[in-house]
């Protein structure tokens, strides 16, 4: 693989500090309200935009993961408490956009959407991958724990909880099909507009 | 109070820290992982005390509330019951097993992001394939400033024209795609500049960050624990 030129490594640096700047002001923020629902695919589908615009605007496959990784490596030094669950999430989630892209061609937009609903997926899916680790299998007992208290409160049975996962679902896949379906046209539209070279 | 520098770690010490606190509370018996983890605030306490003290705050302690009270609050019957609280005292054990992990792990992270240089981060990226990430980390650090400008010079135009008030989202949309247009516009600037002075000219070399005697430190209390875990218990 030809390594990345200036241009490139250029590019790739600004949509790290757009990420980045996301990431620090709006990310802390929706950070500091424990309670906001869904606060972390808002940030992933943000972050969905910028990575797939990334790759359609540089036409390189690695750029989607060295942007997420300049932002994950800025959040990090950012000022502030424990920032390790997010910094993992935002590295993952490059990887994530960074393995659909490279299943194939970019110039219609299904990988991207795919992109974006995998993203989503997994932003789903870190708080349990993160809480395994951070806390070991011990969690998800408490999970079900949790869910039969629930279930003997709200007097359902703990199965009925499923149908509550069936909006949460589609939400997903609107929000990251969305999200990728933006940073495609994005990422056209930017390749037009600033007439970019890979020079 | 510092560590002696000859003796301070580097970026691998810290990784296998990280690693290391990971694995010992997967594999280690529960001994050892209290061991590991008085060990390791210690460690924290009289070397690392600025990392430590980034970790305390509100968040923390939030989320140390939730994890205790979550384990040991339960509405099955047979659990002790203090205040009209149902409490589990083997649920106030698991939290704490839980709480002590994470903690653990947040510890580990924290110097980890406190202690590594930068430059070691982006050479170790840039030796394992990464190349030129350290330029496009480079850029960005010093693009942050910009972004923030540019943000907000466009935000006050859009408001001008009353955007913001109409559209809403579209207003947004206008917000973020006018940032990056602008953005990669001064990126031919930077691209010059960088070329200026011999950015991509020449031979490239890779530099893997140096191993410090800290580390080899750090390495051999991990595999010392792991032994004697399996020899003595």
């Amino acid at each position: 693989m030809k390594a990345m030129n200036a241009k490139e490594l250029v590019v790739i640096g600004c949509f790290g500090a757009v990420g980045a700047a996301l990431e620090i002001s709006l990310g802390t923020l929706l950070h500091t309200f424990k309670f906001v629902p869904f606060k972390g695919l808002l940030m992933t589908s943000l972050l969905v935009v910028i990575l797939v615009a990334s790759r359609i605007l540089t036409g390189r496959r690695s750029a989607p993961f060295m942007v997420g990784a300049v932002i994950a490596t800025l959040k990090m030094l950012s000022p502030g408490a424990v920032y390790f669950t997010v910094t993992i999430a935002i590295l993952l989630e490059g990887f994530t956009v960074f393995a659909v892209l490279s299943a194939g061609s970019v110039k219609k937009p299904f990988l991207p959407v795919l992109a974006g609903i995998c993203a989503a997926f997994y932003s789903l899916a870190h708080k349990f991958l993160i809480n395994g680790i951070l806390m070991g299998s011990e969690i998800f007992e408490i999970y079900l724990k949790l869910l039969r208290d629930a279930s003997l409160i709200l007097g359902m049975k703990p199965s009925d909880a499923l149908w509550l996962l069936v909006p949460v679902f589609f939400l997903h896949v609107a929000f990251g099909s969305a999200a990728g379906y933006f940073g495609w046209k994005l990422g056209n539209y930017l390749r037009r507009v600033t007439r970019y070279e890979k020079s | 109070m510092k560590s002696p520098d000859s003796l301070a770690p580097g970026i691998y010490g810290y990784m296998f820290l990280m690693a290391g606190v990971i694995a010992g509370f997967i594999f280690l018996s529960l001994l050892f992982q209290i061991a590991g983890f008085l060990f390791l605030l210690l460690y924290a306490l009289v070397f690392q005390r600025d990392a430590l003290s980034r970790m305390a705050r509100w968040p923390l302690i939030i989320f140390a509330v939730t994890v205790l009270s979550v384990s040991a609050i339960h509405l099955e019957s047979g659990a002790e019951e203090y205040l009209k609280i149902n409490i589990e005292p083997s649920g106030i054990l698991l939290g704490l097993h839980m709480l002590m992990r994470a903690v653990s792990i947040f510890i580990a992270a924290q110097i980890f992001s406190v202690r590594v240089p930068v430059l070691d981060l982006t050479r170790l990226a840039d030796a394992i394939g990464m190349r030129g990430f350290g330029f496009s980390l480079g850029v960005a650090f010093h693009m942050l400033p910009e972004v923030h400008s540019i943000a907000r010079e466009t935000r006050d135009a859009l408001k001008l024209r009353g955007n913001f008030r109409i559209h809403r989202i579209h207003a947004t949309k206008q917000w973020l795609i006018a940032i990056l247009v602008q953005l990669i516009q001064r990126s031919d600037e930077v691209v010059s500049a960088a070329r200026t002075r011999g950015f991509g000219s020449g031979k490239r070399y890779r530099y893997f960050p140096e191993w410090h005697a800290g580390d080899s430190l750090i390495v051999t209390v991990i595999i010392v624990a792991f032994i004697l875990d399996s020899v003595l218990l």
